[in-house]
C-alpha cells in the first residue's frame, strides 16, 4: 500500500496517475479521499520490490506529492 | 471558456503532464505571480527539469491583486541529500583496491560544477575518465586520462575502459542504454561481483533504477566527490598495462580514421570537425543538432572548457541546434558560438535564423550536408536489411539561398583549408556565417558503432582499426 497526500486538485491527481501508468505493477485499488485542502490517495498494488520502489521514487519526485508513505517506510 | 472547445482550446496541462517536472494551470489572478515563482524554483532545484504554467486569457487580462495565494507544493524535497559517509568510505576502499578503476561522468557533473573534483580524484587514483554524451561537456579533453564518451557512438578507448574496468565510479548519470549498449551484461557483472559499481546521483530515483550498484550514494556530485577525495588514501594498485592499452586503441582508431578520410569524396565529418576545432577558440560554445553529425561531434569534437558542448542526448530532438545556439549566444555574447548541424536537423528550425539579425546574435552554423537523415539511414543499411525508406532528401533547398534570405553570409567551401579559414574569420570577427559542407552520404557511416542491445566490446570499428576491445591482462 502506498499512501500519498497531494493538493486537492484533479491536475495533481492526473500527474500521479501519469506516473503510476508507467510502473510495472498491478494496481488493485485506488482510493481518493478529500481531506480539507488535500486529497489522500491510497494505492493498493501487487508488484516486485524493485518495481514498487521505482514507483515510490518516481512519485516522490513530483512536487505535488506533499507526503508519501510506502508501507513501513515514510519517504 | 474551458470545456467549450473554443478556438485553440487544448488541454495543455494534460498534454505536458507526463513530460514536465511541474505544471500548473492558474485559475485565479492571485495565483499567477506565485505560480511563476514556484515553477522557476522547481525547474532549477535539484536535478533541473522543465516546468509549464498555463495562463488562461481571463487571468492574463485581470488586474494583479495585492494578495498572493499559496501554491501547495513540496520544494524542500529537492534539496540535495547529504552523502552518506559510510557509503563513501566503502566506495573509497573499492577504488583504492581496484586494478582497473574507471570514473564515468554524466551530465550531473556539469550541472553540479564538479569538474575539478573529478580530475583530482582521477589523478589520485590514476583512473581513466569516461563520459556519457552529456558528460562530454564536463571534462577538458586535453586531460591525459580522459578517454572520451562511451556508448553507441562513443570512442573505442572509452568503450574499452568501461567494459574492462573492475571498479566503476559513475557520477551524475542515469545508466542510459545509449551509454552501455546492454545493461543486462553490466547488471550481471555487478551481480556476480566481477565489477564493483559505485553510483553517485542527486536524484534518488536513479539509484538502482536500471542497474543495482554495489554502493549507492545519494547526493550532489560535487559535494560527494569532495568528501570522497578526502577518503582516498594509500597507493593505488594499478594494472600498469591498462592505460597504455587504452591509449593504443586511441592511436589505432585515429590512424585508421585519418587514412579512411584522406581519400573520402567531398568532406568527411571526422576530418571537417578537426579543421573547425582548429579554427575555433578554446572557449567556443559548440552546439549540435541531432543525427550523424552529432555522433561525429561526440567522437571528434574536443571540449576544453566545462559546459561548452551543448547537445540533446535523451530525446534526440532534431532541430535543436539553431535555437540552442541562439540561446547560448544570448547568454554569452562575448563567446564564439558554433552550431554543428545536419541538413535534416537544420531544416526543422531554420526559420529561427531570422533572430540572428533581429537580435544581433552572430552564430556560425556549419551544415554537414549529406542530403539524408543519415543516422536512420545507417540503421536501415545495417539493421533493416538495406531498406532505405524516407531518409534520402532531394537537393532542395539551396542552403546558400536560405542564408541570403536571412541576410547572412553563406559559403560552400571546397577544401578543409578553406573551411578552417572561413570559420576562423567569422568567429574572430563575431560575424554570422552559414557553411554548407558537402558530405558524401555513402561514406558517412558513423564508427565506432555499438549496435542497440550489444555490449561495448562489440563496437564496429573503421577498417584498419585492427584492435580488440577485450583486455588481456596476461
Amino acid at each position: 500500500m502506498i499512501s500519498i497526500v497531494i493538493p486537492r486538485s484533479l491536475d495533481s491527481l492526473g500527474r500521479v496517475i501519469a506516473v503510476m501508468r508507467r510502473a510495472k505493477v498491478d494496481v488493485v485499488q485506488v482510493r481518493v479521499l478529500a481531506e480539507g485542502r488535500t486529497y489522500r490517495v491510497c494505492i493498493e498494488l501487487n508488484g516486485t520490490h524493485d518495481n514498487v520502489s521505482w514507483l515510490v521514487a518516481k512519485l516522490d519526485k513530483l512536487p505535488e506529492v506533499l507526503k508519501i508513505d510506502a508501507g513501513d517506510r515514510e519517504v | 471558456m474551458f470545456g467549450k472547445d473554443g478556438f485553440q482550446e487544448t488541454d495543455i496541462v494534460g498534454v505536458v503532464t507526463p513530460i514536465t517536472k511541474f505544471t500548473y494551470q492558474v485559475r485565479k489572478a492571485s495565483e499567477a505571480v506565485p505560480a511563476f515563482r514556484v515553477a522557476y524554483e522547481i525547474s532549477m532545484a535539484g536535478r533541473p527539469g522543465p516546468t509549464l504554467i498555463d495562463l488562461p486569457r481571463d487571468v492574463q487580462a485581470a488586474p494583479v491583486p495585492d494578495r498572493e495565494d499559496e501554491i501547495p507544493v513540496n520544494i524542500a524535497k529537492y534539496a540535495p541529500p547529504r552523502p552518506d559517509e559510510s557509503k563513501l568510505l566503502a566506495a573509497a576502499r573499492y577504488l583504492v583496491e581496484a586494478r582497473r578503476p574507471v570514473i564515468l561522468v554524466g551530465g550531473g557533473v556539469v550541472w553540479s560544477g564538479a569538474t575539478l573534483e573529478v580530475l583530482e580524484l582521477s589523478r589520485l587514483l590514476l583512473a581513466p575518465v569516461v563520459s556519457t554524451l552529456p558528460g562530454k561537456a564536463a571534462v577538458p579533453h586535453d586531460y591525459p586520462l580522459y578517454m572520451g564518451p562511451a556508448g553507441m557512438h562513443g570512442r573505442a578507448e572509452a568503450d574499452a575502459a568501461l567494459a574492462n574496468a573492475d571498479v566503476i565510479l559513475a557520477v551524475g548519470t542515469r545508466f542510459s542504454d545509449r551509454t552501455w549498449g546492454s545493461l543486462d551484461v553490466l547488471a550481471e557483472r555487478v551481480r556476480s561481483g566481477r565489477v564493483k559499481l559505485i553510483h553517485i546521483d542527486i536524484d534518488r530515483s536513479e539509484l538502482g533504477k536500471n542497474v543495482k550498484p554495489t554502493v549507492e550514494v545519494a547526493g550532489d556530485a560535487r559535494e560527494a566527490l569532495q568528501r570522497l577525495v578526502k577518503l582516498v588514501h594509500g597507493a593505488p594498485m594499478r594494472d600498469q598495462k591498462y592505460l597504455s592499452w587504452l591509449l593504443e586503441i586511441r592511436r589505432k582508431y585515429e590512424e585508421a580514421m585519418s587514412e579512411l578520410t584522406a581519400s573520402t569524396k567531398a568532406f568527411h565529418p571526422w576530418r571537417a570537425l578537426k579543421a573547425i576545432r582548429r579554427a575555433a577558440p578554446r572557449d567556443t560554445i559548440a552546439v549540435t543538432g541531432v543525427g550523424a553529425h552529432q555522433m561525429w561531434a561526440e567522437i571528434a569534437w574536443d571540449v576544453y572548457e566545462p559546459g561548452t558542448f551543448i547537445t540533446s542526448a535523451g530525446l534526440g530532438p532534431m532541430g535543436f541546434c539553431i535555437p540552442a545556439a541562439l540561446g547560448a549566444k544570448l547568454a554569452a555574447r562575448d563567446r564564439p558560438v558554433i552550431c554543428l548541424d545536419g541538413d535534416g536537423s537544420f531544416q526543422m528550425t531554420m526559420h529561427s535564423l531570422a533572430l540572428v539579425r533581429d537580435y544581433n546574435l552572430p552564430i556560425v552554423v556549419v551544415i554537414f550536408d549529406n542530403r539524408a537523415l543519415q543516422l536512420v539511414k545507417q540503421w536501415q543499411l545495417y539493421i533493416y536489411n538495406k531498406r532505405i525508406i524516407a531518409t534520402q532528401l532531394s537537393s532542395r533547398p539551396d542552403f546558400l539561398k536560405i542564408a541570403e534570405a536571412y541576410d547572412i553570409d553563406g559559403v560552400r567551401p571546397e577544401s578543409y583549408e578553406e573551411l578552417e579559414r572561413v570559420v576562423m574569420r567569422a568567429l574572430r570577427r563575431d560575424e554570422p556565417l552559414i557553411v554548407d559542407l558537402t558530405v558524401d552520404s555513402e561514406s558517412d557511416i558513423v564508427l565506432p558503432w555499438v549496435k542497440p542491445g550489444e555490449w561495448l566490446t562489440s563496437a564496429m570499428l573503421p577498417p584498419g582499426a585492427d584492435v580488440k576491445l577485450v583486455y588481456d591482462s596476461d
